[in-house]
């Protein structure tokens, strides 16, 4: 049988639908990729709007645009739809498209579940959002209220909005759970003849780590939402003191995986930086067995630190002592992939083409987010900085700097490969240059407000915090807007540009450089082998 | 010069990968069904 028969009854659907249809039914890797990342963007925009919205409120002190329940929902329905419908999918659009590429398979494993996968995520985003389109009419009193932590009791008496989070939350991990899984297999029964686990490329080994993790600890978020939900129409008493339950171990559940979801956003982005670093420096990536090993560890980290998140809830103080020195035990592993990321451009004959700005950029703020980081899991000095701005400001210089500027690097480092197209570099420096700016601009001066004592999530604050929210505020919205110039610069590359080669950039290693730009509809028809 | 994907090098893979998935899939049921075992 030919091998284009033999794919052929792998995707039945995609040879006989066009337009809409084939989007619904697509069992491509590479379409379902391009799925996620369109998705991702859209949602990216939807939250970054939400927040410009906040921090117009914040411009000034007072109220001047909202009251402060629609304040609330804003900030928390933000959270969620960044985090699961921005970064997660965003990464999880990485996967479909390079890991088959890049480890030589023809797709991933099991392409239904990757369709599936993919199609849970609007109806999900769509309920996160809805109420606050309901509310516009009268139904229910808007969007969930908590922020995305979901704290009990708070969140057993909001309205209905909760709800709506709730049924999102399971919709959004069984589709993460089905990617998750099928990445897992894809990695281990897929590779190419010769592709030793120890020669798989970092970007795969950084989504095994995460694809595990997610595996453990969405299932936990999962029990505490569900349990959530029976407390507030059930009758059960999980999380309320009156029934002899306990709020704090919502924290605990919730924390059990919302500690391991930072590495879960960051630990792709990690993988993927040795790339782009190895092909602008024109070195081969330094310590590959060291980061291979870093990334085991934080991944087996990450899960016993969770409590470090609600030092504050009180707890004994063995406890205290034990998540503070197994958090700063994180830093260790960090640290070599740091060292491993400065080593790969050491004597390099660096270029700074757009991701590779992004990439030291990267570097360079999530730097920050690290040492600051360092800071908050100080028992003594974290009842300070605790539910203040300098917490915000850490998280966004971890999962904008880190995360997001993270996406960035890999969508011009392989929009290129995607499309056969090269884009705009003039474009892609602007945008670097705003983007870096303007984060600073917008988040430094919550490490002061927050070191001032003002509290997050709040729309009102002192006279004395005004001149650095106002800052940040005009940071805000150039660091909005600089983002139509990433969105304009994709949809040209896409649209056309010139033509780039199979190897786009001089000094990438790799399977998927072996590929055309764009790769065949079918990758890999025969199998490469790795030596 | 390499080879083609064979049907049965396929088919082999991903029946392997079946299985993996669905273990990985009892074992997120196993931990969300945990939890309601656990005496608290």
């Amino acid at each position: 049988m030919s091998t284009a028969t033999t794919h052929a009854a792998e995707h039945p659907a995609e040879h006989y639908h066009g337009g809409l249809m084939r989007w619904l039914t697509t069992t491509n890797h590479k379409d379902i990729g391009t799925m996620y990342l369109t998705f991702s963007l859209i949602m990216f925009f939807v939250g970054g709007l939400m927040i410009l919205a906040v921090r117009a409120e914040l411009f000034q002190p007072g109220l001047q645009m909202m009251q402060p329940e629609f304040f609330n929902q804003l900030i928390g329905v933000h959270a969620l739809v960044m985090i699961f419908a921005a970064l997660m999918p965003a990464a999880t659009g990485f996967a479909n498209w390079m890991i088959p590429l890049m480890i030589g398979a023809p797709d991933m494993a099991l392409p239904r579940l990757n369709n599936w996968g993919f199609w849970l995520l609007p109806p999900a985003a769509i309920l996160l959002t809805l109420p606050f389109t309901l509310a516009l009419f009268g139904i229910g009193d808007g969007a969930i209220a908590t922020g995305w932590t979901f704290y009990a009791p708070l969140s057993v008496q909001g309205g209905m909005g909760v709800d709506f989070a709730i049924l999102s939350v399971h919709i959004l991990g069984i589709s993460s759970i089905m990617g998750s899984i099928n990445i897992i297999v894809t990695i281990f029964n897929m590779r190419a003849p010769g592709m030793t686990m120890m020669k798989l490329p970092l970007f795969a080994w950084g989504w095994l780590i995460t694809a595990f993790l997610l595996i453990a600890t969405l299932p936990v978020l999962a029990g505490a939402v569900t349990m959530l939900l029976t407390d507030r129409h059930f009758g059960t008493h999980f999380f309320s003191a009156a029934g002899g339950g306990d709020p704090i171990l919502f924290q605990h559940l919730f924390w059990f995986f919302g500690h391991p979801e930072v590495y879960i956003l960051l630990l792709p982005v990690w993988g993927l930086m040795p790339h782009v670093l190895s092909t602008f420096s024109r070195k081969p990536t330094y310590g590959y067995k060291a980061q291979v090993y870093s990334f085991i560890a934080i991944g087996l980290l990450s899960v016993i630190v969770w409590a470090h998140h609600f030092f504050t809830a009180g707890m004994p103080v063995p406890a205290l002592i034990y998540f503070m020195f197994s958090t700063m035990a994180i830093s260790l592993p960090l640290a070599v992939l740091f060292f491993c990321w400065i080593a790969t451009m050491w004597k390099g004959a660096m270029t700074f083409e757009t991701p590779m700005l992004f990439a030291v950029g990267f570097i360079v703020l999530f730097g920050i987010a690290g040492l600051t980081g360092l800071i908050l899991a100080d028992v003594a000095a974290d009842a300070q900085y605790h539910h203040s701005y300098f917490v915000v400001a850490h998280f966004h210089y971890a999962l904008f700097a880190g995360g997001i500027m993270g996406v960035m690097t890999g969508v011009y480092y392989w929009l290129p490969k995607w499309t056969g197209h090269m884009y705009s570099e003039k474009l892609g420096k602007l945008h670097f240059w705003l983007t870096v700016v303007s984060f600073n601009l917008t988040f430094l001066p919550q490490f002061f407000l927050g070191l001032a004592g003002m509290p997050r999530r709040i729309p009102d604050y002192a006279l004395q915090f005004a001149e650095f929210n106002a800052i940040s505020t005009v940071g805000a919205f150039i660091l909005g807007l600089s983002q139509l110039i990433f969105a304009w610069n994709i949809w040209s590359c896409v649209r056309g540009g010139s033509k780039v080669d199979n190897r786009v950039w001089e000094g990438a290693e790799g399977l998927e450089w072996e590929l055309s730009s764009p790769p065949p509809h079918h990758s890999w028809e025969t199998q490469p082998v790795v030596k | 010069m390499n080879q083609p994907f064979s049907e049965a090098d396929l088919e082999r893979r991903r029946s392997a990968s079946r299985r993996l998935g669905w273990l990985l899939a009892a074992a997120v049921a196993a931990i969300y069904l945990l939890g309601l075992f656990i005496k608290r």
